[in-house]
């Protein structure tokens, strides 16, 4: 099982704490046909940033769907700062979202109807929980978003929507933030500061990250990152370059036979 | 999104492309087809009736035997409008009989003549004619035919009925009293009468000048039925008689029923002209929504480069489609329609038995000719904007509405709810129709200032709102509050249709509510009789009967009564106009039977050629007691009867009050309705005893003649509800459609941890929210004017008739907002979040 260890282990030495993600034996099949994680085991310690590539339809989403409570594999289990979350019905599985998942994604996904500020605060009015001014303030500060808090999602650039919808991933501490490409829409330069950012809030805050990306420059931001082909991880490189990682996937998107599909 | 592409590329013809696009846009479609099906069905329905009207024909029966009936037009004249239908028969000059018979062809002409005659053993009224227009068709006679004053023929119906055989004596009411006959026969002719030698017919009828009804013709063998018709229209007749032959002859025998058509016509034009607005604005509602969930694949064809108008085509392609299969069942449903609307305006005596509904394909070509135009426009002016955009912005567009609402929209909106306000509060100063009139084009500038104002008062009220809520304030309601806000006009939207169908129909209802319980207040003061005599039936009381009833002792006033319409001709603007009115014609001595509240003059001058007018109605026509008035009576006869009182309780007695002398001088035989009594009631029920078929009652009869008896009202009450179930599925529909494109909304606050009964909870609120301005809204603009009205008409300050369907509609509006917007969310929500923002909507 990969295992990934926060370098900045001094920060969080605990054996008694368990680990911010743990999935084992994961397999999700969609309509019993299509295998599209199969068997995955998966172990990421607080603190950690994992970037997870691969060619398409290999399962990185699924990956990240299952492992956030977004969906509930077919078996295999997916714990979340201990907490087994793989088979709780959708209402529980949404509570523990709230409390301990952050999400990213390609299209921001923010209420267009909100400002800028209602949005990045609007997990903590779902959850009720008084809002942490100072926390907000210095996210806020944060992520650059100061000058645009009470601008519409409509009226500020795609760069500045994604910074929200970062700044509103942390908004409740979430134990872990799931980013899935969340640089895909955004042009290289934009790209690049949203990296930054991300990895910034690791670094700083000790977030707990996990991203899906296409993009080996990206994900050579990561401390490490799993390559995923059929379903499987296939590959576990602990800080590689952009290069080596360009290189391991073209030897991936090789032709093969066939898509994976039902293995005993 | 990925296919299509590639099929856009592919160069696929509009129509295949419009239905590979259909099928991802059910929502908006179907709204779409329902708004096209409860359109092509009213639509349908109209043109049933108003087909009717223009073509359909009663079949002729006693008169059957004639080849061509020659009578009088049943309309007045009127130049510069609808000509009105005269409800009693025209007469002409007996003359014209002979001037027919000389015309070559005819092998005889009969002057015809329709009169009250009742066999008082049959117990149900029957009407009398001259023997020689049954003799016309050489119809079988058993017997002889009568050769004196004392003498009758039967039809064999009526003689079986009545159990009477040649050479047996029976007792037959007239006008002229009632009197033994002779039955020298029992004809097999068609239809039913009591036949009378000519000259006792002539007595009986009593028509001034000893005109005829109609002259019935018989061509001879062998002649040419129309180079004989064409003759006798070139022998001279006077002006304004017509020469009808084959179907047309129907609507000579049965003329009531003829006059009906042409209101028929006039009701199905301005019923169509509301209906097609109604039908207009829903179809362009629901292809609105339809149009923006589509938007981003429409983007995403500009972006692949098709031009603005081939999207439009496109768009207008799949309208068209939806709208040419949502039709058949919506013009089949539309014949149903047509039947059970048919029923209710016979039932109201607005349509006659006689005449057949005219179903024939034309209705549905219509429908189809309207509805698939209607569907082209709307969706052409739907995807206008859309179609315009340059590609880029088009896909990137946000989602928020840019829009503020416009000052000036709000500001003409302000002003006319000003305008509305003023015109409600007539009927505190004129207890009158033009009251009414008053109040109703009060309600639809309401409704008009309504739609320009909403977006803004949405809004504010929305914002007032916002500004109660706290930090502490739920998470749902506080979502919805913001979403209400935010999207202002879409609210404002479904807000004022539903206000629109609220206060539409109260005012229909309380309007009719409140015109009748002032007509019942009006008449149970005003009628002041002991007893009533009436004569079910004979058909009435003859004349003769009430002069013995008044001699009776214990009797001090026996006053005739019966219903009438005259018309009354006017200039205006140098045209020439005649409006109607029902009215109420009394004897001599109505002073001491109704107390109409006079208020100028004196009712008991009300003998001769006299009138009284309603005071309200007084001042409109600008006349007082003393002038002459030109009428012309339901016959057509113009008269100038002079005014001899105005009084105030017009709603219940209506807007004038004949002279039965007025009737009797210029009119044939006739029996009242009714007798009212003064004096001893038990006297007349001695007197009544001995004379069978009449009936008399303690009291006062009720009479129908002001406007709270008004048919129409109730026909549009009943049209205004059909309105109301299609406005609410227009609502609903639309609701629906924009609540499936929130998917993407909900699946994104369920990422950030909304639980399914957040998002619930946050949608029924919106609902909530929606309803209750909607509500608001429409009874805000609707009950004002009915209290005015029922302070006015009745002195009580608020609208007078069942509250019930206040509240049974307000619930409707209610649940309709619930349902449209519950269901679709529930359904987005049994979808995974992930799997809804995966598939990039
Ligand atoms: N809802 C679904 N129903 C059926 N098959 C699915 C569904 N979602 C994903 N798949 C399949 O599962 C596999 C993995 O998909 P995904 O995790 O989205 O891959 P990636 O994100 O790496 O492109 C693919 O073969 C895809 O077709
Ligand atoms: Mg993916």
């Amino acid at each position: 099982m990969p295992t990934m260890q926060a370098p900045r282990t001094a920060l969080r030495e605990d054996p008694t704490r368990p680990a911010a993600l743990l999935m084992r034996h994961v397999t999700k099949t969609y309509d019993g046909a299509v295998t599209a994680l199969d068997r995955v085991s998966l172990q990421v310690q607080y603190g950690s940033f994992l970037a997870v590539m691969g060619p398409s339809g290999s399962g990185k989403s699924t990956l990240l769907h299952c492992a956030a409570g977004l969906d509930s594999p077919t078996s295999g289990e997916v714990l979340v700062g201990g907490t087994e979350i793989s088979r709780l019905n959708e209402t529980k599985r949404t509570l523990l979202r709230r409390d301990r998942i952050g999400f990213v994604f390609q299209s921001y996904n923010l209420l267009p109807s909100l400002t800028v500020e209602e949005n990045i605060a609007l997990p903590l009015r779902l959850s009720g929980a008084a809002a942490d001014r100072g926390w907000l303030d210095e996210l806020v500060a944060r992520v650059g978003l100061g000058p645009f808090l009470r601008r519409k999602p409509g009226e500020i650039s795609g760069g500045q929507r994604q910074r929200a919808a970062i700044a509103r991933a942390l908004a409740a501490r979430p134990e872990v933030v799931f980013a899935d490409e969340p640089t895909g829409a955004l042009d290289l330069e934009t790209a690049a500061e949203v990296l930054d950012l991300l990895r910034g809030l690791v670094d700083e805050f000790g977030q707990t990250t996990i991203m899906v990306t296409h993009d080996p420059h990206a994900a050579a931001r990561a401390h490490a990152t799993a390559v995923m082909a059929d379903g499987r991880i296939d590959q576990y490189c602990v800080q590689p370059t952009a290069e080596e990682l360009a290189r391991r996937l073209t030897l991936l998107r090789a032709p093969r036979p066939g898509p994976p599909l039902d293995r005993p | 999104m990925k296919t299509m592409g590639r099929r856009a590329g592919s160069g696929a013809r509009p129509r295949l492309f419009a239905f590979a696009m259909a099928r991802d846009q059910i929502g908006g479609l179907v709204a779409v087809a329902c708004a096209v099906f409860g359109g092509a069905a009213m639509v349908t329905a109209c043109a049933v009736i108003g087909e009717t009207g223009l073509t359909s024909h009663a079949s002729p029966e006693r008169l059957a035997a004639a080849d061509i009936l020659v009578a009088a037009r049943q309309h007045h004249p009127v130049p510069e409008d609808l000509d009105p239908p005269l409800r009693e028969r025209v007469t002409i000059p007996s003359e014209l009989v002979e001037v027919v018979a000389a015309v070559p062809g005819v092998a005889a002409a009969v002057g015809d003549l329709t009169f009250p005659a009742s066999i008082l053993s049959l117990e149900a009224p029957t009407e009398g004619h001259g023997w020689a227009s049954a003799a016309l068709g050489g119809s079988v006679l058993d017997g002889t035919a009568p050769e004196g004053p004392g003498q009758i023929v039967l039809d064999a119906a009526i003689a079986t009925d009545a159990g009477l055989a040649v050479g047996e004596r029976t007792e037959i009411a007239t006008a002229a009293g009632t009197a033994e006959y002779l039955v020298t026969g029992v004809v097999d002719a068609p239809g039913s009468g009591v036949y009378f030698e000519e000259a006792t017919a002539a007595a009986l009828a009593e028509n001034p000048g000893g005109e005829v009804d109609l002259i019935a013709v018989a061509v001879e063998p062998g002649a040419s039925l129309a180079d004989v018709a064409a003759d006798i229209e070139a022998a001279g007749l006077p002006e304004g008689l017509i020469v009808a032959t084959g179907e047309a002859r129907g609507d000579v025998e049965f003329f009531t029923a003829a006059a009906t058509r042409g209101e028929l016509v006039a009701m199905a034009g301005s019923l169509s002209g509301t209906v097609l607005i109604l039908v207009g604005c829903v179809v362009a509602g629901a292809l609105s929504v339809s149009v923006a969930n589509q938007r981003r694949d429409l983007a995403l064809l500009r972006a692949l480069g098709a031009t603005p108008r081939r999207v439009r085509r496109l768009v207008a392609a799949q309208a068209t489609a939806v709208a040419a299969i949502a039709l058949v069942p919506g013009i089949a449903v539309g014949h149903l329609l047509a039947g059970a609307f048919a029923d209710a305006l016979t039932g109201v005596g607005l349509l006659s038995e006689a005449l057949p509904l005219a179903r024939t394909p034309l209705s549905a070509l219509l429908a189809a000719a309207l509805m698939l135009p209607t569907a082209q426009l709307a969706a052409r002016g739907a995807a206008m904007r859309i179609s315009r955009m340059p590609a880029t912005e088009a896909v990137a567009e946000s989602r928020v509405e840019p829009r503020e609402p416009s000052h000036l929209r709000v500001r003409v909106g302000l002003v006319l709810f000003a305008a509305a306000l003023a015109q409600s509060l007539l009927p505190l100063f004129t207890r009158s129709e033009a009251a009414l009139v008053s109040t109703a084009t009060g309600a639809l500038m309401a409704i008009v200032g309504l739609a320009l104002a909403a977006p803004a008062l949405v809004r504010a009220l929305t914002g007032h709102a916002a500004r109660r809520l706290s930090d502490r304030t739920g998470a749902p309601q506080w979502l919805a509050v913001s979403n209400s806000r935010t999207y202002a006009l879409r609210t404002a939207g479904s807000v004022t249709v539903l206000a629109l169908a609220v206060a539409l129909t109260l005012t229909q209802l309380y309007t009719q509510t409140t015109v009748e319980r002032a007509a019942a207040a009006d008449l149970e003061a005003g009628l002041r009789a002991d007893a009533t005599v009436t004569g079910a039936a004979v058909g009435g009381v003859a004349p003769a009967e009430i002069a013995e009833l008044a001699d009776e002792p214990g009797v001090t006033a026996a006053v005739p009564m019966t219903s009438t319409t005259v018309l009354r001709e006017y200039e205006f603007a140098g045209d020439r106009w005649a409006e109607s009115y029902a009215a109420p014609a009394f004897g001599p001595g109505a002073e001491q039977v109704v107390d109409v509240r006079v208020d100028a003059g004196d009712l008991a001058d009300l003998a001769g050629e006299s009138i009284a007018v309603s005071t309200a109605t007084a001042r409109v026509w600008g006349v007082d007691v003393g002038d002459e008035v030109r009428l012309v009576l339901a016959n057509g006869v113009a008269v100038r009867p002079s005014v001899v009182a105005t009084y105030e309780r017009g709603i219940g007695f209506g807007s004038v009050i004949v002279s039965t002398d007025l009737l009797a001088a210029h009119s044939g035989a006739r029996l009242f309705e009714a007798v009212l009594l003064s004096g001893d009631a038990a006297a007349a029920t001695v007197w009544a005893s001995d004379r069978p078929g009449l009936d008399v009652r303690a009291g006062p009869a009720m009479i129908a003649a002001g406007p709270g008896s008004s048919p129409e009202r109730w026909i549009n009450l009943l049209v205004s509800v059909a309105l109301l179930g299609y406005v609410l599925l227009g609502v609903g529909n639309s609701l629906v459609a924009s609540t499936s494109r929130r998917r993407g909304e909900f699946a994104a606050l369920r990422l950030v941890g909304a639980t399914p009964r957040q998002i619930r909870s946050m949608v029924r609120r919106e609902a909530v929210l929606l309803s209750a301005m909607a509500i608001g809204a429409g009874l805000a603009i609707s009950v004002p004017p009915m209290s005015l009205l029922g302070l006015g008409f009745t002195g009580r300050p608020w609208p007078q008739g069942p509250l019930w369907p206040m509240a049974a509609i307000a619930a409707a509006a209610a649940v309709i907002a619930y349902a449209a917007t519950m269901m679709p969310t529930r359904r987005a929500l049994g979808e995974p979040p992930a799997a809804v923002l995966g598939s990039g909507d």
